[in-house]
């Protein structure tokens, strides 16, 4: 975990990436898919510049919404991030 | 996370689909497009490169070039060449049987995503009798491994039916040991020359979870290491975070198909209901406003027991292509959902 906090997810090179509404659409090139991203997904991505740090993108989120708990966003960004990382669209910043 | 939202439809198409002529060179039983002789009016040269242009101005990511046999244009590598100076992702459906080691070599410089090859036997006699013509597999072999040896992405597809489902442990085999990158598999359908022979070729239903079951004991045995996957998403779903998602049609959503006249459809297998013609309409105004694309994006307009389903939110409603040819409107139930089989195991069919 402590990697994961202080890591910078970035998006992987060469995906053609389309924002469409408050959601976006992928395509991945080494997998030949594309993938529909809601918008949950969607914020995260726009984050992923690999300057953003895992506690970074977590800071974000909870400024963007009130009553949210810290501890939550971080469980669901890990979720996130990781099927993100799964689908060869994120990858982590000098990895 | 993944969306694969019903609902989600993008401001242009991101995935075309190109029946780029109806001539075929084999004779295949099952034929959806009933691929054989070219249509008189098919699109010239200079009309796909014009249209392609204006998919890439639409910001298009990927063309899929299917037929027909698409190896039988003459201008094929021209307009993929074309294509690839577009800079879009392509893909190509190919019986295999006009690829040779030179062919093999050209895609390979023209960074194809990948060529998806038809294979529906383990030898010979199973394919060839299924193709129509002999010496289709070996034909289809020797491109498969020519491919393979020029570094493209290949993809093996077989259409399981009553000829071949008894190989179905020596097609896989055949299909690891040629060194591809993917499996993908179907069933014979009722549509186009699949009409005429569903009702001898198909598989029941229950043969057909035999073989989404063989193959889905068999993805679980892959190593990510092995370099090669079987495309299991549009028979069951997708399998995210270890849950099964049903899939969820992309047509008219995010995917257009072109037929080789140029009309503008849902999907390759729905080609006879057209949205309209790119030779008289932009795909823009067709894509936005054609009566058809809206009907079908609509999932309250979804029937039958699919309308029902407590899944028609997640799914949008299965196949429009199969639902068409079982009930006459793109928007009917899908015949085949794989959610239909667990309730059919359940004994509840009489009610779907």
């Amino acid at each position: 975990m402590e990697d994961l906090v202080l890591g910078k997810p970035i998006l992987r090179k060469g995906l053609k990436v389309r924002f469409e509404g408050t959601g976006a659409i992928i395509f991945v090139p080494q997998k030949g898919k594309t993938y529909e991203l809601n918008s949950t997904a969607t914020s995260v991505i726009k984050l992923c510049d690999g300057n953003n740090t895992f506690r970074g993108i977590v800071g974000a989120i909870c400024k963007g919404y009130e009553d949210t708990e810290e501890r939550m966003v971080e469980k669901d960004l890990n979720e996130i991030l990781r099927e993100l990382e799964q689908l060869g669209i994120v990858t982590w910043k000098n990895e | 996370m993944v969306l694969d939202n019903p609902t989600f439809v993008t401001t242009t198409p991101v995935i075309v689909k190109w029946e780029i002529t109806k001539a075929c060179n084999l004779a295949c039983k099952h034929c959806y497009a009933r691929g054989g002789t070219p249509s008189k009016d098919e699109l010239s040269t200079d009309e796909v490169k014009k249209f392609m242009k204006r998919f890439a101005d639409l910001n298009v990511f990927t063309l899929q070039f299917t037929g027909g046999e698409p190896f039988i244009r003459k201008d094929f590598m021209e307009l993929l060449r074309f294509a690839h100076e577009l800079n879009f992702s392509i893909d190509i459906l190919t019986n295999g049987t006009l690829i040779n080691k030179e062919v093999a070599k050209k895609i390979a410089s023209l960074n194809v995503h990948s060529v998806q090859v038809s294979l529906d036997g383990a030898n010979p006699d199973t394919h060839d009798r299924f193709r129509g013509i002999p010496g289709a597999f070996q034909r289809t072999i020797l491109a498969i491994k020519s491919l393979v040896k020029s570094k493209v992405r290949v993809s093996v597809a077989t259409t399981f039916n009553r000829t071949n489902v008894n190989e179905l442990d020596e097609i896989y085999q055949l299909v690891r040991d040629l060194g591809v990158c993917s499996f993908l598999f179907g069933f014979v359908y009722p549509i186009g020359r699949g009409e005429e022979v569903h009702r001898d070729l198909a598989l029941s239903p229950e043969e057909q979870e035999l073989v989404r079951e063989f193959l889905i004991r068999e993805s679980q045995k892959i190593k990510q290491t092995d370099g090669f996957s079987i495309y299991i998403d549009e028979a069951i779903g997708k399998i995210i975070n270890g849950k099964v998602r049903p899939p969820v049609c992309k047509a008219g959503r995010i995917m257009v198909a072109i037929t080789a006249e140029g009309n503008v459809a849902l999907c390759p297998m729905l080609s006879e209901l057209s949205a309209g013609n790119l030779r008289n309409q932009d795909i823009q105004d067709l894509w936005e406003k054609s009566p058809l694309f809206l009907y079908i994006r609509n999932i309250r307009n979804i029937k039958g027991y699919c309308s029902a389903c407590k899944y028609l939110d997640v799914c949008g409603g299965g196949c429009k292509a199969m639902a068409f040819f079982k009930t006459g409107d793109p928007m009917g139930s899908d015949p085949h959902c794989p959610y239909i089989f667990s309730t059919y195991k359940k004994g509840i069919n009489s009610q779907l």
